[in-house]
């Protein structure tokens, strides 16, 4: 996946140009059930489809200072206000561990998540295993959402940089990103969500 | 270029998920550290569980109670805590020390509405700034006015009123706000000193306990509530005691641990009758018919105690057949007395006078069952017999298979109960004020009296008849009578002399007491002035207008003899009962202070439509806009119970005098009613030395001099409007009721334990001793020492023999049917004290009615509801003869076929336009209520013997309005 | 499981459905922001629908050691927490406003049907149920939530959830079979009765039982031999969880509430209790019989003068000895606020 470089972010979060065309169609799968961490979820869930958001479209770009992800995919009618639709991207603080597994404690990953509702923010989180995400490092993260009827678009933002645990970014470097989204309108919150599965490549142009 | 995240602040989280932390007063960590007033520290936020910790501290703590109308239940010590200048919450004190080892301790008290105390007066409806009146009354709109401003006006009109049309067209209507401490000490004052007039509203919200009046002579009786724990039995008899008397309720619980039994006699299945081991459904105004067919079948079974009723009441009496009076001294001896009666003397076979400066009988054995002849003092021969001969012609028809019939009951219902009755060592009833609401509610309580005074179980432990709980001090009677500073340590002499001479003539104190509370009530009887007491339910009927609403009526079932117009004549132009100002005099100033006459008032419409357009003003004192409010002419705001110090009469069940202290500055601009009053009395002299006016002669013949009214309220400086305090302290201290313990320590404590009843004129009607170790006992002076009565006989008394009563053939107790009030409409409304508030003073809180429901209903019985197409939260319209309104179903199982009910308090604003639950009644008045006269113990003084004001049974129809959504 | 685990007995012969619990836990916990709704201690009518409404019917607890997937209640379940058009009805400028909830129909509160319970008049019972979290042995609660945000206090067995580590996912709610799990709107996290906790920690007994006008609550440990708590749950027995079916092992108890026999038409008891012993068994389980049993007898001995210990500890002569080692005056606390600087 190509993070083009632009000239000024904030040109293209007005309306300018993202990826022209080239935006990338991110497969999601439901995570697995017997994954899930507790007895409880795994119970509840076992009759009831979730991961129903199957696609992201998203496209990045960075000017050097700042990324920014566009993220847009579409739900089904809702059957619940409850929870809030949410989409999140990750990326590795150090080496790859498998997206499945949320990180590891040696290997965790940096996730900037988005979420509508009451609550409505973006959230720098670092996950070090299923069920073990924490505050994340403060990376600037921004977002601005949009939503149409069952339709999201949401960009998200953060400064380039490393340290302090935060998955470190650079101009001219290549590095991974894997994507998850919950279709808050049915009932789809923490374990309960879709996942690109495994990690892509997010290149960032020099 | 890049960014280096470490030297970025790590603890930051973003912004989402901080917002909850905000509220909570926590510096950042790493901030300035924390700094503690006293005491230890709570840490600086290091998680979640702090701001809990938080949550739970306090900058200070100060003991206060509500100095609200809570009656049976008043009062209960709280801890109340301040926080950032505000009151956040309160906590029951729960210190009080156990009476001995085998009763339950007192802890902790308390209820629902005294534990929100803190909410709600904070709440949308306090008021903190006086208003005035902008546009036509009752429309909603008001500016903010200066104290000065407002009590300039109003003192000016008072003058104008005062000057020209007479002092006693100036009311003062009060409520809870008469605590029988600092606030009835200046309205006492300001009452005695301009001839302005206070009206006695105890028998006109309901409260009057008739029944007990005609029995005892006095309704003021009641044991302690930890003296259930004694009882056998105990009759949850015409009240609902788990809603009224929230912080006792655990005394019955336990009792029935202990062992004791529950009987629980009301129409409906409420809260307590949960908690009896029988319940029976009686029909709405039915206690009579049941208590005397209990009377007559303990009487068949032999379960009676006759040595009892021979001391203690008038069955014994003799009562001349020809006349059917007693049998007096005047019958017998040239010059004898009316008032020394006779009995049939068994051991000397003849007839003796009772004696009557004491119940001890010596060698007299009176008759139960007797008739004889005796000779006149002309000559003549009469035929007598006893009352309790009567009383056996009179109870005979009461089988249980009618009674059954009446009460809509089985006949072993019946039976039952007089075999519990008359098979338990110690039987008490619970306090209920539902039969001062019944028409005919005196009927049923001379009834009820009857069956305890047959089986003798009144004046013992753990047996006893209740009736009105209420204890009080003496020392706030001195400031109703002094002239000056010593007269507030001593009696004036005039008054002294009355008490002595009265008393060596043979008259108990109670008695003297009574009579000099009867005084008040004739002003210009003395001829100096004393406070205008005067009855609130013949100011309403006749000055207000009620009596439109029933004049014109049909008979409505009362059987009336005469008109009630006739009757009302005649009561006050033989002073049986008094009317100030006299009918024709408009009242031209009202006060209300913390009354709300336009909630509470039946048939109030007529005080907006006759009473309102007479008064020059209308002035609202309160914490809180409501009912009545909407009609002033100004609200002035009253600080609230946890924002000044006082404490207020309280009642023989907990006997604890309660002290609130003042926790925070009141909120605004409000000020205490004791202060509002001495301002105005201020704010009157100072007008009235600008305009020249000074002495003004009262239409009783007093002068009153404006000129010198704040000198003289104020003794001269010494109790000043700021000396609230300091009139509690005199009070507190006058009659020593608290033995040792000191008014400073008294109000550390927030509670002290009375050690005698107060001989006050609303206290001295319990006649008995408060151990310090063990339960009160009701009436215990009259039963364990043989004091009189103050009834007309002494003793006692079922046979009234007042010509109204043998007018309308209430001379013996007995059943009549409930009149249909209202009109001839097939249900019956009745009511109760609510849970959720105590009247009107939490009625419309946020938290009372999140927790419970938010709009008035009426509760009606499955079969009515289905009857009518009415369904669970309906809008459902209530109508009869005299009015109509709106309220929401509530379709329950528990209600009686043929009852509904609406509990008390909602506030007029409640309802949708076009009226409220006072709207169906016409309360007409009960004729037998206007009975008076010299040498009755029927006539009025404090807080009794005035005409009631009637609710229950009023008859209405129910009908669909609006479909609930 | 916790070392030791702190327990509430209620007695529900004492109940007089007075709500002073469930003021005091409001004024002192839960005035904050998104809280207007919550009640963490409820007192209902039973039968009847209880708080949330219908939460018997919500699923959750576990059959069989296995977790039940259960119903999220709503705002809507809980009873809508009314604002009222105060300032217009007393302010306006419009004459006769009246006083009333905002939103339109107002829906019914959490104790709508107080007083209403079961039967036909004039056969008629019903009786006051107060509840709180019950801090299960097995809470699934805990159990269920995905970032182990709630624990169990290894001290006494008291069951929080971490306000800073929930994130609202509300499996809590909807795994507690006694619903009694609030969701804050405005914090985006869960919240229920906290046992409080600052006030144990310091000796004082919860705000909901020391104020308890009715006497009826009991706390303590449960493996403290004197105190009320061993003596009412294992000594005497007739303490009994509430829905022990629910799987969640309790530590509030109930004594049940007894009620009259029955009449015959000639007023012969028939011996059958007001209250039908199968809907007490519902609540409590089968050891409901026995224990209704021996209150009757233990109140007859009584009654007989005879002593009994059981009747002592339920009539609880001396209140503070309801709560067991916190007996501490809430006064005598010196938690004076911290002003920071
Ligand atoms: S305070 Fe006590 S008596 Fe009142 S409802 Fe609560 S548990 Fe019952
Ligand atoms: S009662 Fe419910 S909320 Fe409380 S611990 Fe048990 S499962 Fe959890
Ligand atoms: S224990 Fe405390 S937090 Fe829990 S319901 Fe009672 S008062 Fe509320």
């Amino acid at each position: 996946m190509k993070c083009k470089r632009v000239s000024r972010i904030d040109l293209v979060l007005e309306g300018g140009q993202w990826s022209g065309g080239d935006s990338t169609q991110v497969e999601m799968i439901a995570t697995p059930l017997p994954m899930q961490p507790t007895g409880y979820v795994i119970k509840s869930w076992a009759e009831k489809p979730y991961g129903t958001i199957k696609t992201l479209t998203v496209d990045a770009v960075h000017d050097g200072h700042a990324l920014a992800v566009r993220l847009q995919w579409e739900v089904p009618p809702a059957t619940t206000t409850d929870f809030p639709p949410a989409v999140a991207f990750a990326l590795p603080v150090k080496a790859t561990s498998p997206l499945v597994l949320m990180g590891m404690a040696e290997a965790p990953m940096h996730i900037l998540r988005w979420q509508g509702g009451a609550q409505a923010g973006v959230r720098s989180v670092l996950a070090k295993g299923i069920g073990s995400s924490n505050h994340g490092p403060d990376v600037g993260q921004k977002a601005l959402a949009r939503q149409d009827g069952n339709r999201f678009s949401v960009v998200i933002t953060r400064v380039l940089g490393s340290g302090a645990g935060a998955a470190p970014l650079k101009a001219g470097t290549t590095t991974k990103i894997g994507f998850a989204a919950w279709d808050g309108g049915n009932e789809e919150r923490a374990g309960i969500k879709s996942f690109s599965v495994d990690w892509l490549d997010l290149v960032l142009a020099a | 270029m890049s960014t280096n995240f470490d030297r970025r602040n790590f603890l930051k989280i973003s912004a989402g998920a901080s917002a909850g932390l905000a509220m909570h007063s926590f510096a950042a960590a790493g901030g300035a550290p924390a700094r503690t007033l006293l005491g230890k520290p709570v840490p600086a936020y290091t998680g979640w569980k702090d701001v809990y910790r938080q949550q739970w501290t306090w900058d200070k703590v100060v003991r206060g109670t509500h100095i609200t109308n809570c009656w049976y239940q008043a009062h209960c010590a709280w801890d109340v805590y301040v926080k950032d200048g505000l009151v956040f919450r309160e906590e029951q004190a729960a210190e009080y020390e156990k009476v001995n080892d085998e009763l339950p301790d007192y802890n902790p008290r308390g209820c629902n509405k005294g534990g929100c105390f803190s909410e709600r007066m904070y709440d949308p409806t306090r008021v903190t700034h006086p208003l005035k009146r902008v546009g036509e009354r009752g429309g909603n709109k008001w500016e903010r006015v200066s104290w000065d401003a407002a009590l300039t006006d109003i003192a000016d009109t008072w003058l104008d009123v005062a000057t020209k049309e007479g002092t006693d067209r100036v009311i003062w209507d009060i409520g809870p706000a008469d605590d029988y401490a600092q606030n009835t000490a200046a309205f006492a004052r300001i009452s005695g000193l301009t001839q302005s007039v206070l009206l006695d509203m105890n028998t006109e919200i309901g409260d009057g306990h008739r029944g007990a009046l005609e029995t005892f002579g006095k309704i003021s009786f009641e044991s302690s509530a930890d003296d259930y724990f004694y009882s056998d039995l105990i009759l949850f008899w015409a009240g609902n005691p788990l809603y009224t008397q929230i912080p006792n309720a655990h005394f019955f619980t336990e009792a029935k641990y202990r062992g004791a039994k529950i009987i629980s006699i009301a129409p409906d299945y409420n809260a307590s009758a949960i908690k009896a081991d029988l319940w029976i459904p009686a029909k709405p105004g039915t206690d009579a018919a049941l208590a005397l067919g209990v009377a007559r079948l303990l009487i068949k079974d032999g379960k009676i105690k006759p040595d009892f009723i021979r001391e203690q009441t008038d069955l014994v009496f003799l009562v001349r057949n020809d006349t059917q009076h007693f049998l007096t001294e005047a019958d017998l001896k040239d010059g004898g007395k009316a008032t020394v009666f006779y009995a049939y003397d068994e051991a000397t076979r003849s007839v003796q006078p009772m004696p009557w400066k004491t119940l001890t009988l010596g060698e007299l054995r009176p008759a139960l069952e007797h008739t004889a002849h005796v000779r006149l003092k002309d000559g003549s021969e009469v035929a007598v017999s006893t009352v309790y001969s009567r009383m056996l012609l009179r109870i005979e028809d009461y089988t249980p298979e009618h009674v059954g019939r009446i009460c809509g009951i089985e006949p072993w219902m019946v039976k039952r109960l007089a075999a519990e009755i008359g098979n338990a060592k110690r039987v008490r009833n619970t306090t209920q004020s539902t039969h001062s609401k019944l028409y005919h509610g005196n009927l049923a309580t001379r009834a009820m009296a009857l069956v305890f005074a047959l089986t003798g179980q009144i004046g013992h432990k753990g047996a006893g008849f209740s009736g009105f709980p209420m204890l009080a001090n003496e020392g706030v009677e001195s400031f109703m009578i002094a002239r000056n500073l010593k007269e507030l340590d001593e009696h004036p002499p005039e008054i002294a002399a009355m008490f002595a001479q009265r008393m060596a003539a043979g008259d108990t104190l109670e008695q003297v007491i009574n009579d000099m509370s009867n005084i008040l009530m004739q002003p210009g009887a003395l001829p100096f002035a004393l406070p205008v007491n005067a009855s609130g339910t013949l100011f309403w009927h006749i000055h207000a207008g009620i009596s439109e609403l029933s004049d014109h009526a049909a008979d409505w079932n009362r059987g009336l003899k005469r008109s009630v117009k006739d009757h009302v004549s005649e009561a006050l132009g033989k002073k049986w009962q008094p009317c100030v100002p006299k009918p024709g005099d408009d009242p031209r100033i009202m006060f209300s202070v913390m009354s709300n006459p336009l909630r509470r008032i039946r048939g109030n419409q007529k005080i907006v439509e006759v009473l309102l357009p007479k008064l020059a003003k209308y002035v609202v004192l309160d914490f809180r806009m409501n009912s009545s409010t909407r009609f002033a002419d100004y609200v002035l705001p009253v600080s609230t119970w946890y924002e000044r110090t006082n404490f207020k009469w309280v009642t023989p069940l907990s006997p604890y005098l309660t002290i609130t202290n003042a926790a925070t500055p009141a909120l605004g601009e409000s000020k205490s009613d004791f202060e509002a009053i001495f301002l105005l009395a201020k704010k009157i002299e100072e007008r009235a030395r600008a305009r020249g006016i000074a002495v003004v002669r009262t239409p009783h013949g007093l002068e009153v001099n404006f000129s010198t009214l704040y000198q003289r309220m104020t003794f001269d400086g010494t109790y000043t409007e700021k000396d609230g305090e300091k009139v509690l302290k005199h009070i507190f201290e006058h009659g020593k009721l608290f033995g040792d313990v000191t008014w400073e320590q008294a109000k550390e404590k927030g509670f002290v334990r009375y050690t005698r009843i107060s001989n006050d004129f609303v206290s001295a009607g319990n006649q008995t001793d408060i151990p310090k170790n063990d339960s009160i006992v009701a009436l215990a002076n009259h039963v364990q020492k043989k004091v009189p009565y103050p009834t007309t006989t002494r003793r006692i008394q079922f046979y009234l023999d007042h010509p109204l009563y043998h007018e309308y053939d209430e001379v013996l107790p007995r059943h009549k049917d409930a009149p249909t009030m209202g009109g001839n409409y097939p249900l019956l409304l009745s009511g109760g004290k609510a849970r959720w508030s105590i009247h009107s003073t939490w009625r419309d809180s946020r938290l009372m009615m999140r927790m419970h429901r938010p709009e008035p209903y009426v509760v009606i019985s499955v079969g009515d509801a289905a009857a009518r197409g009415i369904k669970e939260m309906d809008w459902v319209s209530i109508r009869n003869d005299i009015g109509s309104f709106k309220a929401r179903a509530a379709v329950s199982p528990t209600m009686q076929p043929g009852q509904t009910m609406i509990y008390n308090g909602w506030e007029r604003h409640h309802f949708p336009k076009g009226g409220d639950m006072n709207s169906v009644s016409p309360s007409p008045i009960n004729p037998v209520e206007l009975a008076g006269g010299a040498g009755q113990h029927l006539r009025p003084f404090f807080i009794q013997g005035q005409g009631s004001m009637f609710d229950r049974e009023t008859r209405v129809e129910i009908e669909l309005a609006e479909r609930a959504a | 499981m916790s070392k030791r685990q702190v327990a509430m007995v209620m007695d529900l012969n004492k109940c007089i459905g007075c709500q002073t619990c469930t003021v005091a836990c409001k004024t002192l916990w839960t005035r904050n922001e998104g809280q207007k709704h919550m009640l963490w201690n409820t007192v209902n009518t039973q039968p009847g629908q209880g708080t949330p409404h219908n939460w018997e019917k919500m699923g959750g607890g576990f059959r069989n050691g296995e977790p039940q997937p259960g119903h999220r209640p709503g705002v809507g379940d809980f009873g809508k927490a009314w604002d009222f058009n105060y300032k217009e009805a007393f302010h306006g400028g419009e004459p006769g406003v009246r006083l009333a909830p905002l939103g339109g129909e107002p829906g019914q509160g959490p104790n709508h049907d107080e007083d209403v319970g079961g039967g036909t008049y004039p056969d008629n019972y019903f009786f006051y149920l107060p509840r709180l979290c019950n801090h299960c042995t097995h809470p699934a609660c805990l159990e269920a939530c995905p970032r182990k945000a709630i624990e169990k206090r290894e001290e006494d067995g008291i069951v929080l959830i971490n306000e800073d580590h929930c994130r609202g996912f509300r499996f809590c709610q909807e795994a507690c079979p006694y619903k009694k799990i609030y969701f804050n709107e405005a914090r985006g996290i869960s919240q229920k009765c906290i046992f409080c906790f600052p006030r144990l920690d310091q000796g004082v007994a919860n705000a909901c039982a020391r104020q308890c006008p009715g006497r009826l609550r009991f706390v303590g440990y449960l493996d403290d031999p004197d105190g009320p708590i061993h003596k009412l749950v294992h000594k005497y027995g007739v303490a009994l969880p509430l829905h022990p079916e629910y799987g969640t092992e309790p530590n509030v108890y109930y004594v049940p509430p007894l009620s009259p026999s029955k009449h015959d038409a000639d007023g012969k008891p028939t011996g059958e209790m007001q209250i039908p012993l199968d809907y007490l068994e519902s609540l409590f389980g089968k050891k409901v019989h026995q224990v209704l049993a021996l209150l009757i007898d233990e109140r007859e001995k009584n009654r007989k003068g005879e002593k009994s210990e059981l009747m002592d500890i339920l009539i609880a002569r001396e209140w503070i000895k309801n709560f067991g080692p916190f007996d501490k005056h809430p006064r005598s606390i010196e938690n004076i606020k911290v002003v920071v600087k």
